[in-house]
């Protein structure tokens, strides 16, 4: 396994060219090339990943009632005393599990989402799928790593700063493209580190300079210095032994490509919500979270060939108080979906929204209302493309005593890899007709072909 | 890459037509012969305010002196030409200074006989700098140098060290620092900060500044300003780093206050939303009930709560109080309800916030004063500091169902690394020794002094930690003890070491485990960050304890522990290695590695080297080996393999020498910063080139950077206009979502949205598109005035030498100067070109 050294396929070349020179017209492929070289992706398709910092607790998210406990292997309701969610008040989703009750509720600005698990929103059938028992072989339990794992694909490797979804964009980098990706928070999270340079995004409005900056223009043949800001940014005479040089010029001229696109197709088309969006955007507790989703719901409609979106809901970490604090969190990312499934409606068939989290907890409860580091991770998708149901979570493939099933007798064991889930997103939601994927997910081939558990057995959440 | 002769090499024409110009030969001879031996070419009458060199601004050229036609040699033809330019009208030099060998300022026949005495009949050495050093000149009296291009100059490492020992260049440093020499005294006197040092009286000015901002003092009376906002300490965070003398102390204590991170609203969230759980708060609490149900009716009224509360107005009024109950009379099981803990006290949100931004500030000032003191110091206040407990979780760590959050991130986060050392088994264990710790507050009038649980309560007995430093004396207090007003103490606390004792009512607190509790125990299989397997030698082992239940016998368990984690390798290794991310570089992989193999390591290599290749490979790690643990970690197997081509060379394991340097700088020290960072800032590798630039700055020191360099004012209004443009660009402190901490890595702070409002803040401060914009508190007047900046040429020239030492692209110089053409008046013109000269890629970088 050596991502570093996998072969350099010939779109790489490009990936200067759409997201950092791609405006400067260096881009070093001949235009008649760029078609042929674009692969042929399915046209329109996006992803929406939101990633649920902390570690979201998956068994109170949806509930594994049937779960009966054996030996000292405790049921939910023994296990969880006094942060357990009664089965009555919980909403059931088959009859062996069932939803936690914030993700749902009668008001106005309630959330919906059983409804839209059950298809009863519109015509649009049962488009939500729950994945349970999500994880990888000899789980971390540090947030660090684990989300790093979660990120660069790599379990075990705490250092590479190189995600997933950058690979896949390096992969299939479009010069006609002019964003294919964005991450929508304060920092670059590890999906979207790596060769290509992608754009984070705090506030979409935020993205202009004063008037008195110059943006200027960038060097050319006939204008070596260029002007203002770009020409600065846009020098080619630095030192590129120094440590991060290469990067800053980069991120220079990402930028000012980025104010430059905005000023010119965004921020000039002032955005609002679907009408029944609204209420569940507007409901969102967390400023930054509902600014966030509204913003990444704003580019997936707004930015026609734009591919995948990010961004990040954190908080989960409840080690104590969780009684308070879950239904909090899972209220807003309820009311986050809700929102994303009547503002998207236009392009439901091309989008996916899918939810990551870097490990599931305790399934018993501690000494204060809270739960510890665990195991399994729960993933929400969402799209025209999802076959609804939960997965991994029924009498076939949850015995009794699963809560506790890792073998320390403390944690919902993983059935399924995270990286069989993103294989599905990647390769038959937005396409990988090159089949780039053992070095979009580094080794999977192997790890594929080897698996004698069923780890990397397709879930079918979206269709081959 | 740096092109030094650009740094020395300017000429300015204004100062030069306003300067005596040099005499010629001619004149010189035509003196000699008239009997004036000597004649002056100082430049005592130039401007610049007695700055000598008004040519190169704050830097003076280095010379050597006795080099007349400056070929970097003192030799003979230096003698024959100061003759020949005097007699013969031969050519003169740049460097009139260098030129005056027997530093008489003046250049004549003597200078010439000076050499050759030197040089051949065993005279003195030229005055310093002296024949053979280069260096710059010490005295008010002497002859001008414009350049001497045979000696560098020491800008681009004086710049170096500026960059990463304090918060940025400012004109005064690199005035001061000129020499290599001056730059070794100056990371001398930072290291050398006193241990006895008080703001007010040390930094009165800057003290003074904060106390007008009216930040940074604890407010007399119940939060009658909310003075402790935590947008407040950032501000004072800012202010410290932008004026304080004490520069590497600044950007010590803000780094440890980031490796210890609390986060201020999960602190408020968890204390205040949800209360504390049991120990004696709760206990004080009954007795409070009991002191205020004056009628012994087993509940309390709105008469008796109103009548408590007029005598202690920081309790919460009635109103406030009363909607933890239903009835209008609280019943002490609702009085004790852990949820409703704190609403006694600080039933508003504001006054809440202040208590939590005051458990900040508390723990900022303990690290603060600790920063350059023992590790182990450092840990156990950060354990047992008030913020931590809650942010962690500790307070509510209860032994029949212990927490596992701070217990994982003590090894994890804040001594050892991912991995290293311990397993999920140890954390477990330690989670029990840190049962029954809590933090609380309690009335003072029902404080039993002869109960030994506050720490320090001014009224009882101080809890005998151990400082490791100050030879055992007992610790300082003030910096644990968060809060005392005329009521109430706060602080850190034990809860309660025993279990219920029959016929006694139970401990409202769940206390202290006192089964036995075992730590880095080989069969755990933890190994290390080397991948060797941990010595037998270093178990911590605690026996079951029933019998001693005092408080003092529950705590030694966590001195026990915290004594084994300092001492292991891999806590010198983790911490040291932060260190150098910090002050050196994050690539690690580009140090020097030139200590070889030590020999243990060496056999451990080759025993798992199966196949004896040299090499090992991810299925020779994981294969159990004797004497070592099975199945390796790939994580450790991932970490060592730098280049991860999937294989561990030999190389690869080895630490590089300055890592090496501090771990036994860690060792014969104890612990003690100080002689780490000495180890690291007095380094081959650190004092040299190497990693020149080859950070990024992160927001707040791109933003403190910036405000050093300009002498920009601070108001109330502007500064926290910064603090907020800081966490614009990515950077919360004191509210990172996270217990890492912000990162060290420049990977971290190099993007788009990062870089956005760095460049808007930039544009705020030297070029405020809105006239009111308070940040634009940037007077450009004086520099103007002061240097004579009137022309494009003199503003990208000052700058370029203050912001990046002189090294910046010649096309970048000259798009500033353009810049400059955009504005409508010299100010303005001077602003824009400054915006334009902050935005650049290298002010990014440090």
């Amino acid at each position: 396994m050596n991502i570093h050294t996998r072969s350099v396929n010939r779109r790489r070349f490009l990936k200067a060219g759409a997201l950092t020179f791609g405006a400067l017209g260096m881009g070093s492929i001949a235009p008649f090339l760029q078609k042929s070289l674009a692969g042929d992706l399915p046209p329109g398709k996006k992803l929406l990943f939101i990633f649920l910092r902390g570690a979201m607790d998956a068994v109170q998210a949806v509930i594994p009632y049937g779960d009966q406990g054996q030996g000292s292997a405790k049921s939910y309701a023994q296990a969880r005393p006094n942060i357990g969610i009664a089965r009555a008040d919980a909403h059931a989703l088959s009859n062996f599990c069932s939803l936690n009750p914030a993700l749902q509720g009668d008001g106005e600005a309630d959330p919906k989402v059983l409804d839209i698990f059950n298809g009863d929103v519109d015509a649009r059938g049962a488009n939500l799928a729950f994945l349970h028992r999500i994880g990888y072989r000899n789980q971390n339990r540090s947030h660090f790593s684990s989300q790093q794992f979660w990120e660069n694909g790599i379990p075990g490797n705490v250092k590479l700063e190189e995600g997933v979804f950058n690979r896949y964009i390096t992969s299939y980098l479009d010069e006609e493209r002019p964003l294919q990706a964005a991450t929508l928070s304060g920092n670059q999270v590890v999906l979207m580190k790596g060769e290509t340079l992608i754009p984070v995004i705090s506030d979409v409005n935020s993205l202009q300079l004063a008037d008195n900056v110059q943006l200027g223009t960038f060097p050319t043949a006939d204008n070596p210095l260029g002007t203002g800001l770009k020409g600065a940014y846009g020098q080619a005479g630095y030192n590129q032994g120094v440590k991060y040089n290469r990067k800053t010029y980069d991120t220079g001229v990402a930028l000012l490509n980025n104010l430059q696109f905005f000023q010119d197709n965004v921020l000039n088309r002032p955005y609002f919500p679907a009408v029944d969006a609204r209420p569940y955007f507007d409901a969102i507790g967390n400023n930054g979270f509902r600014s966030n989703i509204r913003d990444s719901a704003r580019l997936l409609k707004q930015i026609d060939d734009i591919q995948i979106v990010g961004c990040n809901q954190g908080g989960y970490d409840t080690h104590g108080g969780e009684d308070t604090r879950f239904p909090a969190l899972m209220r807003d990312l309820g009311l986050a979906l809700t929102g994303l499934y009547h503002d998207l409606a236009d392009i439901w068939d091309d989008v996916l929204v899918v939810t990551m989290s870097e490990f599931g907890r305790t399934s018993q409860e501690n000494g204060n209302r809270g739960t510890d580091h665990g195991e399994a991770s729960l993933c929400f998708a969402m799209g025209g493309a999802v076959n609804g149901g939960v997965y991994n979570c029924s009498r076939n493939n949850w015995d009794n005593g699963d809560l506790f099933s890792t073998s320390n007798g403390r944690y919902v064991a993983h059935r399924s890899d995270y990286r069989n889930v993103y294989n599905e997103i990647l390769s038959r939601h937005l396409g990988d007709p090159d089949e780039q994927m053992n070095s979009i997910i580094p080794n999977y081939d192997n790890l594929v072909n080897s698996d004698r558990n069923g780890y990397f057995d397709p879930l079918n959440f979206i269709s081959a | 890459m740096i092109d030094l002769s650009r740094i020395v090499k300017r000429s300015r024409a204004a100062a030069r037509s306003s300067r005596p110009v040099a005499r010629g030969g001619l004149l010189a001879a035509a003196a000699l012969f008239l009997g004036v031996f000597c004649w002056q070419t100082g430049n005592a009458q130039d401007g610049g305010n007695g700055v000598r060199n008004a040519d190169h601004y704050f830097r003076q050229v280095q010379f050597r002196r006795g080099d007349f036609n400056i070929d970097g040699n003192v030799d003979v033809s230096d003698a024959l030409g100061i003759f020949n330019h005097l007699f013969l009208g031969g050519a003169g030099t740049p460097c009139e200074n260098a030129a005056d060998s027997n530093k008489d300022v003046s250049i004549d026949l003597t200078d010439g006989v000076y050499i050759l005495g030197y040089l051949f009949m065993g005279g003195s050495p030229p005055p310093a700098p002296g024949a053979t050093e280069c260096g710059v000149e010490l005295t008010e009296n002497a002859l001008p140098c414009e350049s001497y291009d045979a000696c560098a100059g020491d800008l681009p490492l004086i710049t170096h060290v500026l960059n990463r020992i304090t918060f940025g260049p400012t004109e005064e440093l690199l005035t001061r620092i000129q020499t290599r020499s001056d730059l070794l005294e100056y990371i001398e006197e930072q290291l050398d900060f006193p241990s006895d040092y008080v703001q007010a009286v040390d930094e009165p000015e800057l003290h003074e500044l904060i106390e007008q901002l009216e930040i940074g003092s604890v407010p007399q009376g119940p939060f009658r300003n909310q003075l402790m906002l935590i947008e407040r300490l950032k501000g004072m965070l800012v202010l410290d780093a932008v004026y304080s003398r004490w520069q590497l102390l600044h950007k010590l204590s803000v780094f440890w206050n980031n490796h210890f991170h609390t986060e201020v609203g999960t602190l408020r969230q968890n204390f205040f939303s949800r209360g504390g759980r049991g120990g004696s708060a709760s206990r004080a609490n009954e007795a409070l009930f009991a002191a205020m149900d004056s009628d012994g009716s087993n509940s309390i009224d709105e008469a008796e709560w109103t009548s408590v509360q007029q005598e202690h107005p920081g309790l919460a009024p009635w109103n406030a109080f009363r909607r933890i109950t239903e009835d209008g009379q609280v019943s002490l099981e609702e009085f004790i309800d852990q949820r409703n803990i704190a609403w006694w006290k600080y039933a508003r949100v504001q006054e809440q916030r202040a208590v939590a931004a005051s458990m900040e500030q508390r723990e900022y000032d303990y690290f603060r004063r600790n920063a350059f003191g023992n590790f182990a110091d450092l840990l156990e206040g950060s354990a047992k500091s008030v913020a931590q407990v809650i942010y962690l979780n500790n307070y509510e760590n209860v032994v029949s169902a212990p927490n596992e959050n701070y217990a994982r991130e003590y090894l994890e986060l804040f001594s050892l690394g991912v991995d290293h050392v311990y397993t999920q088994r140890d954390i477990e264990e330690l989670a029990k020794v840190f049962t029954g710790w809590n933090a609380g507050w309690q009335l003072r009038s029902l404080y039993d002094a002869t109960d030994v649980l506050f720490i320090g309560h001014p009224e009882g007995q101080n809890f005998p930690l151990n400082t490791r430093e100050n030879g055992g004396d007992v610790f300082n207090f003030p910096d644990m003890r968060f809060w005392s007003d005329e009521d109430y103490t706060w602080g850190f606390h034990f809860g309660n070491p025993g279990r219920p004792r029959r016929g006694q009512p139970p401990p409202s607190g769940d206390g202290h485990h006192s089964s036995r509790k075992d730590l880095f125990l080989p069969l755990y299989g933890g190994v290390d960050s080397l991948g060797n397997p941990i010595s037998p030698l270093l178990s911590v082992r605690i026996p079951a304890n029933e019998s001693d239940q005092t408080t003092v016998s529950a705590m030694s368990e966590f001195d026990n522990v915290l004594e084994t984690t300092v001492s292991l390798r891999d806590c010198a290794k983790f911490i040291s290695t932060k260190l150098i991310n910090l002050l050196v570089t994050d690539d690690l992989g580009a140090l020097d590695k030139t200590y070889g193999m030590p020999a243990e390591l060496q056999a451990i290599f080759d025993s798992v080297d199966l196949n004896d290749d040299g090499r090992l490979d991810s299925d020779e790690w994981a294969e159990p080996t004797p004497d070592l643990p099975n199945g390796r970690p790939p994580t450790v197997f991932e970490e060592l393999d730098t280049d991860a081509d999937g294989l561990l060379a030999t190389l690869e394991d080895q630490e590089p020498d300055i890592l090496l340097d501090a771990i036994a700088a860690w060792y014969f020290s104890g612990g003690n910063i100080r002689e780490v960072l000495r180890a690291i800032l007095f380094s081959d590798e650190f004092l040299s080139l190497k990693f020149y630039r080859a950070k990024v700055k992160d927001p707040f020191e791109a933003v403190v950077s910036t405000l050093r360099a300009l002498d920009v004012r601070m108001n109330g209004q502007n500064l926290f206009g910064m603090v907020s443009d800081i966490e614009a660009a990515g950077m919360e402190q004191f509210q990172f979502a996270d217990p890492t901490g912000e990162s060290e890595m420049g990977f971290d702070w190099m993007h788009t949205v990062g870089l956005l409002e760095r460049l808007k803040f930039f544009n705020r401060v030297a070029n405020p598109p809105q006239p009111r914009d308070s940040r634009g508190n940037w007077n450009p007047r004086d520099l103007m005035n002061r240097w004579r900046l009137t022309s494009d040429e003199f503003v990208a020239d000052y700058f370029s030498l203050l912001l990046f030492g002189g090294d910046v692209l010649e096309a970048q110089k000259v798009l500033a100067k353009e810049s400059y053409a955009r504005g409508n008046n010299p100010e303005n013109r001077m602003r824009y070109a400054v915006s334009y000269l902050l935005s650049l890629p290298p002010f990014q970088k440090q």
